[in-house]
């Protein structure tokens, strides 16, 4: 989400402009003249700034010469009705400042505003995955394949692995026309998910006082993403599925059959075993979502990532915060030996606060003495040993997720394993 | 449309209509996005209002050809 401020002096362009921008997901503020646009950036950041050229008392080119000493420049972009103002803007403003076309349309401004912010995002994989472990290679080699049909996916991952980023990752790849929409299917009640999925006419029940177009409809052209949809009320599965299989939905209340037109992904944080044990999830349904199963790594089990991605979080509150806070070596070392049982979102969580709590005559970022979470005991629990548990099968476990962090690498496994890589072999026979 | 007197150079005629231009551009945009989010009946609006971004467009282009004139 960009801060835009919008500088012109048309109040029906401002206006107009402006509900657009918010209806994109953006704030807006609106100066009228070159004064109260100065008055702004003085007091507060904008992401982005668009300009008109000739303002009641000044000029854009004045207001621009006055945002030069700012450690973090807005994005700028100059709205004109001539092409040819193109080359003097370049020449007076410099290369890094766009221009907008009048009769500016709902294609450029959402260009200007969804370019990438910075180097950071522009150097993650499909824009938001950082990490280069051959766990997550996999992962992004399944991306590649899945994005350009139109076969439904489910993420299956611990919580905190980003699922949703993977899921942003897929719809981004697929280049397809309409937006990615989200619903938590743990979040409502039964009745508010199906008015929420596949929305309501007006007066279906008590409180729809008008029509609500559902999350399907919405998604049209593009992704709707269903986070833990294992927490789904049992009951209500039968209807998604009817969706799915028939590709078309009722909203409640209705009578009318809409066609949906959207590729769905969903997500869960629970394993295939308890899928089919916990009986959370309708074997019909389980395989229209996961007509392609993605299974995301802990980041315990993506070594180097750890580093990666510590470098990723870090430069983003650098540039949130102004700083210039770096990692050393020790610091980055202690952060891949843990082993995050709250995975990526436990990481960024720990390092926001030590970077809130890293003196500010220092640039070092410094970690506290222990860093464990309140749930750290309870989810190594369920990856540790448990009373019950045979020699063999504890031996079987542990060569696979070996196995699974090195690629399927088997010297490296053998290595890591301390044992030959005959005794590996002969194992994974023993386990065929 | 204000009103326009002989002396305004054409200069001034063509920074006018262009604005005029923008301004209906923006909020036929606006329509459309706010259109696409109630789908009933959008699919026929939408339609028209593209044809009245698409003549806005043009309109700007035949403005621009007089620039060098």
């Amino acid at each position: 989400m960009s801060k835009v401020l919008l500088v012109d002096d048309d109040s029906l362009f401002t206006d107009a402009t402006s509900e657009l921008i918010k209806l994109l997901g953006h704030t807006v503020e609106i100066a009228s003249t070159a004064q109260d646009a100065n008055q702004r950036l003085n007091n507060e950041h904008f992401d982005v700034l668009m300009l008109d050229i000739m303002l009641p008392d000044g000029n854009g080119f004045d207001i621009l010469h006055n945002l030069s000493a700012e450690s973090r420049p807005p994005k700028v972009a100059f709205i004109t009705g001539h092409s040819a103002i193109k080359s003097m803007v370049n020449s007076i403003a410099g290369p890094g400042v766009s221009y907008l076309l009048k009769p500016i349309d709902l294609a450029s401004i959402e260009a200007l505003l969804s370019e990438p912010e910075d180097a950071t995002d522009s150097n993650a994989h499909f824009g938001v995955l950082v990490g280069e472990s051959p766990v997550i290679k996999k992962v992004y080699n399944y991306i590649e394949r899945v994005a350009p049909t139109r076969a439904n996916v489910m993420i299956m991952g611990e919580s905190g692995t980003g699922k949703e980023l993977v899921a942003q990752a897929i719809h981004n790849a697929s280049k397809c026309s309409g937006a990615m929409v989200a619903a938590n299917c743990g979040a409502f009640s039964p009745e508010l998910l199906s008015s929420e999925l596949f929305g309501h006419e007006k007066g279906s029940f008590t409180g729809a006082t008008s029509r609500k177009i559902g999350l399907f409809e919405q998604a049209k052209g593009g992704t709707l993403f269903l986070d833990e949809v294992t927490e789904m009320p049992i009951d209500m599965q039968p209807t998604l599925l009817r969706v799915l299989e028939t590709g078309m939905l009722r909203r409640v209340g209705g009578t009318e059959d809409i066609p949906i037109d959207c590729r769905v992904i969903s997500a869960t944080n629970r394993s295939r075993d308890q899928l089919a044990t916990e009986q959370c999830l309708r074997e019909d349904i389980y395989f229209r979502l996961a007509v392609f199963p993605i299974d995301l790594p802990p980041l315990r089990n993506r070594g180097n990532d750890v580093s990666l991605l510590a470098d990723y979080f870090v430069a983003h509150f650098n540039k949130e915060q102004q700083r210039n806070i770096v990692l050393t070596d020790d610091v980055k070392q202690r952060l891949i030996d843990y082993n995050w049982p709250g995975n990526i979102r436990e990481l960024r969580h720990t390092l926001y606060r030590a970077f809130i709590l890293t003196d500010s005559t220092t640039n070092t970022l410094s970690l506290p003495q222990e860093f464990s979470s309140p749930f750290a005991e309870s989810t190594t629990s369920q990856n540790a040993l448990t009373a019950g548990t045979t020699i063999q099968e504890m031996e079987r476990q542990l060569i696979t997720v070996t196995l699974e962090q090195v690629d399927g690498d088997k010297p490296t496994a053998a290595k890591m394993l301390g044992i030959s890589l005959k005794t590996l072999y002969n194992r994974l026979n023993q386990y065929e | 449309m204000p009103e326009l007197t002989q002396q305004q150079s054409q200069s001034e005629f063509r920074h006018t209509v262009r604005n005029h231009l923008n301004n209906i551009s923006v909020h036929a945009e606006l329509a459309k996005l706010l259109a696409s989010k109630n789908a009933e009946g959008a699919a026929q609006l939408t339609a028209c209002i593209d044809k009245i971004l698409s003549e806005c467009k043009l309109c700007a282009q035949s403005i621009s050809k007089t620039d060098s004139n």
